[in-house]
């Protein structure tokens, strides 16, 4: 046939997986190894599920947010040519910047992403283990606003009992997508599930009706959560419940 | 004026045994009215009927346009400029309080007779069409439930649409969902006749189904003599598999070339075998197409159609290069480092492997070009050539002089191009 | 066809002459100018075409009586006869007013309930003037009338084909707001007007023409003879108890299906009454703008703050719940005015008259938030009884506690009484 020739391109789809990683001071030690680790591992797994996908291909990106925030690299990068750059901790915790970052990139014209014919919703991980110390509120509602970031599936994993759960729920846009870990094997293993699940959900054609992706992420980690020790799904006591109201 | 339209099941619901959601129409009369027609069944699980609303809706569409075309009073639309109106959104999306002009109204009437008795006909196929073996088997309990109560029953049946219709006075189409129309005028210059609506994201979409759904109507039209040589609309399933919209309009400007070269007949035939093909290459998705055009300036317009086509492949041809000359920079810069810790090793890495991808994707596009220019100019045309070139040149390490400042020359080894 | 140029002077009749500044907008019967008049700046409507002597003589005519009521953007001053034309001269629509037809594609939308009933009332105030007048209103759409969003505050515009009644002014009105007996091409007068009425304040209410239905949605054009048909001689209220042909329809007539229910219920059966088949053929028994202007009262009476949620909703004596939030609502304390019944709950506005603007206000006591206070948002002094047979004064802006058995003269008219039911 010749309306497919040479002269056609048809590329494949993608499906972006953003890395938010909190590295402010409180992270340093075992903490940021931890996640060193946990990423460096997961990558290879990533590149599979890419490889294998026949729906689309996953690129990955990076943001670390302390005093300020920075991007590991200045575009997305295919799962098997992501080169993870161990990451250090120290300063604040600027998750307002980092929200305000993430809006500018969530975006064709200026940023990481393409035509939204030909992309599935990105993925988002946030993890952190403390409370901003900026202007979170600021950041996110810019951020709430960025079609990219509202369709995407968000997860976010709370790292020790110090790190703000209603702030990480705010972001996730429910406290069912907060992962809280207390221990560093636990740390290692969500950041492994959550990554994996994300992304093969995330990169799947959806056929799924009502479920949206995010809520598939959810149960799948809650499941997977049993089987963790130090780790737990956000109780729904917490006070994210008026959030949900405002929406 | 002729016109075509097909529509085919897509990778992904052979692998699941789900019918083709979508369905197309197109049709021309003696009185030179022509129509074309795509509408795009909601995938999902609780959208179980919605091949049969997306044939409805359809069949309501070319009927009611029909009536529309013989009933309105022309003068609304004679001599109109070309006009295009967006979806209405509250006042808070949108502070556009524009007089609404009876040509306004009577597109309205129309918009609001289709879903009217797309809703009256699948509410009489429910009540005559209970849950069948199938549908009992596969459909989750909660969606059986709903379509049993019969409330919200349209959302079972839910789809997207959108249409053009021209007669030899004026044209107009409108447009509900996603999906992409695209038309080309006699210079074959390309545009998207009607107003997208932000709120089809992703796999979001703007439905007949909605309660809204009157007010998520988009529409154009014009009455001023002016008209398309060609309008292809295509399923969502089109517009994914193509990623950016320069990739779909090339499609279709390959298929509008094929259809002065190749006839009408080998060029059907040829989508018909394509539409598959590219489902299985590219969104999974169901997909469909429907066009009208204008033989004879089509056919004007060729040379044009190649002329953007190559437009388009130069400029591509001239990004490609920039991306090349930016990774041979990084690498030049970090060789000069030495490039001795972990992240210079990376990034050096990266710029190596950003050439390499970038002299790929440019042989591409010059055999891609090549191809276009001999289209153009014929055998004797001139192959394309650029000072980049198609590959690296060998590198060699290579003794190289170096002014120091205290200690006089000096002489150090680094890469440089093979002459 | 002529048009004016920035910087032409028009003369008028009786003297003086406008400056013609710049066009402000067109349609079918002509253009509108900004013009100057003394120095102050007025509209122009200029007719593309010179329509006949007596089209002028009335509109000559309706100048010199002045307008019905201050909702009427009437026509001040006409001009000579010139440049093959002519026109008339009014006031400026202030830019926070909204044509109608916004409100009903929802780009627009009320601020509150209060300021849906103020345009209501406004409107029935309005046609019993002009009635007063002795005149009839010919051409009535959804293109005459301006409302401000945040007031209600209502402007009647195009006034030059108001005719005294029994004649008829050439430009027919759009079928959609024509009675059924003048879509068959009868003459309008006060009770067609009547009829308009009810339309426009179901269309307020609604958002939606009480029509227009599944009958109507059933043809992809609407021509005049199917027009003739579904306004006149086949005219199905949508809500017909008995006809359930013209049914909304889902996904069109969106509005109506959303508010029809959560209206209050003397609202739907007044309009199911005046819809009936037995009304659309008997103009004189169609309800008189004074009755309307009671309904619209008694509905506003009931229109509360909801003390859960903060909301305005309408209250249903036989079961006093929110609207929105489907909470109780304490319906013990009201206001006696003569025959009506005045809701009292923390927040809520009293229209005492019907002048639109309120009168006094619910608010809670701040030393004690469950004791409800009375406000008085009027100029004029109040003087209440206490139930032991006191008198005391309530200046503007002074307050008085809410408790059973006071009295109150708000003016030499209205004169109403506390109750408390569970005392």
């Amino acid at each position: 046939m010749s309306l497919l020739d040479e002269t056609v391109s048809v590329p494949r789809r993608t499906m972006t997986l953003f890395f938010v990683i909190d590295t402010s001071g409180s992270m340093a030690g075992s903490k940021i190894g931890a996640v060193n680790d946990a990423v460096v591992n997961v990558l290879p797994m990533l590149d599979e599920i890419s490889v294998t996908n026949p729906d689309a291909e996953i690129k990955v990106a990076a943001l670390e947010f302390s005093t300020g925030c920075s991007w590991l690299y200045n575009e997305p990068k295919l799962a098997s040519e992501f080169v993870w750059q161990d990451v250090q901790a120290s300063g604040l915790t600027s998750l307002g910047a980092a929200c305000e970052e993430l809006e500018n990139k969530l975006s064709r014209s200026k940023g990481f992403m393409q035509s939204a014919s030909g992309s599935f919703a990105p993925a988002i991980i946030l993890l952190s283990d403390g409370a901003p110390t900026d202007n979170f509120e600021a950041g996110l509602d810019k951020l709430k606003c960025n079609n990219w970031f509202k369709s995407a599936i968000k997860v976010a994993i709370a790292i020790g009992d110090d790190a703000d759960k209603d702030v990480l729920s705010r972001f996730t846009g429910t406290n069912e997508a907060v992962f809280t870990v207390h221990n560093i094997d636990a740390l290692k293993q969500i950041i492994r599930v959550v990554a994996v699940t994300s992304s093969q959900i995330g990169s799947k054609s959806s056929t799924a009706g009502e479920t949206t992706k995010q809520d598939q992420v959810i149960n799948e980690v809650q499941n997977a959560i049993d089987n963790i020790d130090g780790a737990e799904v956000a109780t729904k006591v917490d006070s994210s419940s008026y959030t949900d109201d405002w929406d | 004026m002729k016109c075509f339209d097909f529509h085919c099941q897509g990778e992904s619901h052979k692998a699941t045994d789900k019918v083709c959601q979508d369905f197309s129409y197109s049709h021309i009369d003696e009185d030179g009215l022509a129509i074309a027609i795509v509408c795009d069944g909601h995938g999902g699980k609780r959208y179980f009927r919605s091949d049969v609303g997306a044939r409805f809706a359809t069949e309501i569409i070319a009927n009611n346009v029909k009536e529309f075309v013989n009933n309105i009073d022309e003068t609304l639309l004679v001599g109109q400029p070309f006009t295009q109106q967006a979806a209405i959104q509250t006042e808070i999306a949108r502070q556009d309080f524009r007089k609404e002009r009876p040509v306004d109204k009577a597109f309205r009437q129309l918009f609001a007779s289709i879903i009217g008795q797309w809703q009256q006909r699948i509410e009489r196929h429910a009540a005559e069409n209970p849950l069948n073996e199938k549908e009992n088997a596969q459909v989750e309990e909660q969606y059986r439930k709903e379509f049993l109560s019969g409330y919200k029953l349209e959302k079972i049946y839910g789809c997207t649409l959108m249409a053009y219709v021209s007669t030899p006075k004026y044209w107009f189409a409108f447009h509900l969902g996603d999906g992409k129309m695209i038309s080309f005028d006699k210079e074959a210059q390309w545009k998207e006749p009607v107003l997208w609506d932000d709120r089809c994201f992703l796999n979001k979409t703007t439905s007949i189904c909605d309660s809204e759904a009157l007010n998520e109507f988009r529409y154009t039209y014009q009455g001023d003599g002016e008209f398309p040589i060609a309008v292809f609309l295509g399923s969502d399933g089109m517009d994914d598999s193509f990623g950016e919209e320069a990739n779909l309009v090339n499609f279709y400007v390959k298929v509008a070339k094929s259809l002065v070269t190749d006839g009408f007949d080998a060029t059907f035939t040829d989508i018909k075998e394509t539409l598959p093909v590219l489902s299985k290459r590219g969104s999974q998705d169901d997909m469909s197409v429907a066009c009208v055009y204008d033989e004879a300036r089509l056919e004007e317009a060729l040379p044009k159609f190649i002329l953007w086509q190559i437009a388009v492949t130069k400029a591509d041809i001239l990004a490609v290069n920039r991306k090349i000359e930016d990774a041979k920079d990084r690498r030049r810069r970090l060789e000069a480092m030495g490039g001795h810790a972990e992240k210079e090793q990376i990034e050096l890495r990266y710029a190596q492997s950003d050439i390499a991808r970038g002299y790929a994707e440019k042989q591409q596009l010059v055999k891609k070009m090549d191809i276009l220019l001999k289209e153009y100019y014929g055998d004797a045309f001139v192959p394309y050539q650029d000072e980049v070139g198609i590959a690296e040149k060998e590198r060699v390490l290579d003794w190289k002089m170096i002014e120091g400042s205290s200690n006089g020359i000096r002489l150090v080894l680094v890469w440089v191009e093979k002459e | 066809m002529s048009e004016l140029q920035s910087g032409e002077k028009i003369s008028l009749l009786n003297g003086g002459y406008v400056t013609i500044k710049k066009e402000l907008g067109r349609g079918g019967q002509g253009i509108v100018y900004l013009v100057d008049l003394n120095g102050q700046p007025k509209a122009l409507k200029w007719y593309h075409n010179m329509p006949d002597r007596n089209f002028y003589n009335n509109l000559a005519n309706n100048v010199m009586n002045g307008a019905p009521s201050p909702a009427f953007l009437w026509p001040e001053r006409i001009t000579e006869r010139q440049k093959d034309s002519f026109g008339y001269v009014m006031a400026l629509r202030p830019n926070n007013y909204f044509e109608f037809g916004n409100y009903l594609l929802a780009k627009k939308s009320f601020k509150s309930f209060q300021a849906m009933m103020a345009a209501a009332m406004k409107i029935c105030n309005g046609f019993m003037m002009l009635h007063r007048f002795g005149y009839s209103y010919q051409d009535l759409n959804d293109g005459n009338f301006f409302i401000d969003p945040d007031t209600g505050d209502v402007m009647i515009c195009d006034n030059d084909n108001v005719m005294p009644q029994g004649e008829k002014s050439g430009i027919m009105g759009k079928a959609r707001y024509m009675a059924p007996e003048i879509v068959a091409g009868g003459i309008p007068d006060k009770y067609s007007d009547r009829f308009s009425l009810s339309v426009i304040l179901f269309m307020l209410f609604y958002a939606n023409h009480p029509f227009e239905g599944a009958k109507v949605v059933a043809c992809p054009c609407m021509t005049e003879a199917f027009e003739k048909k579904f306004y006149g001689s086949e005219a199905v209220f949508i809500y017909d108890p008995n006809d359930k042909s013209n049914l909304p329809v889902r996904g069109i007539h969106q509005n109506v299906i959303r508010r029809w229910p959560v209206m209050p219920a003397e609202l739907r059966e007044t309009f199911i009454r005046e819809f009936n088949p037995e009304m659309l053929k008997n103009p004189q028994k169609r309800m008189i703008e004074q009755n309307w202007e009671k309904l619209i009262a008694s509905l506003r009476d009931r229109l509360v703050i909801c003390p859960h949620c903060g909301e305005e909703t309408f209250i249903d004596e036989s079961k006093p719940q929110c609207m929105n939030c489907k909470r109780d609502v304490d319906v013990s304390r009201t206001l006696k005015l003569g025959m009506r019944t005045l809701l009292l709950t923390n927040g809520t506005r009293l229209f005492i008259d019907f002048d639109n603007t309120p009168d006094a206000r619910v608010v809670a006591n701040p030393q004690d938030p469950g004791m409800l206070l009375l406000q008085n948002f009027s100029k004029e002094k109040w003087t209440a009884e206490t139930p032991s047979g006191k008198l005391k004064e309530v200046e503007p802006n002074g307050l008085m506690p809410v408790k059973h058995g006071i009295k109150i003269s708000f003016s030499a008219v209205y004169k109403g009484e506390i109750n408390i039911n569970n005392q």
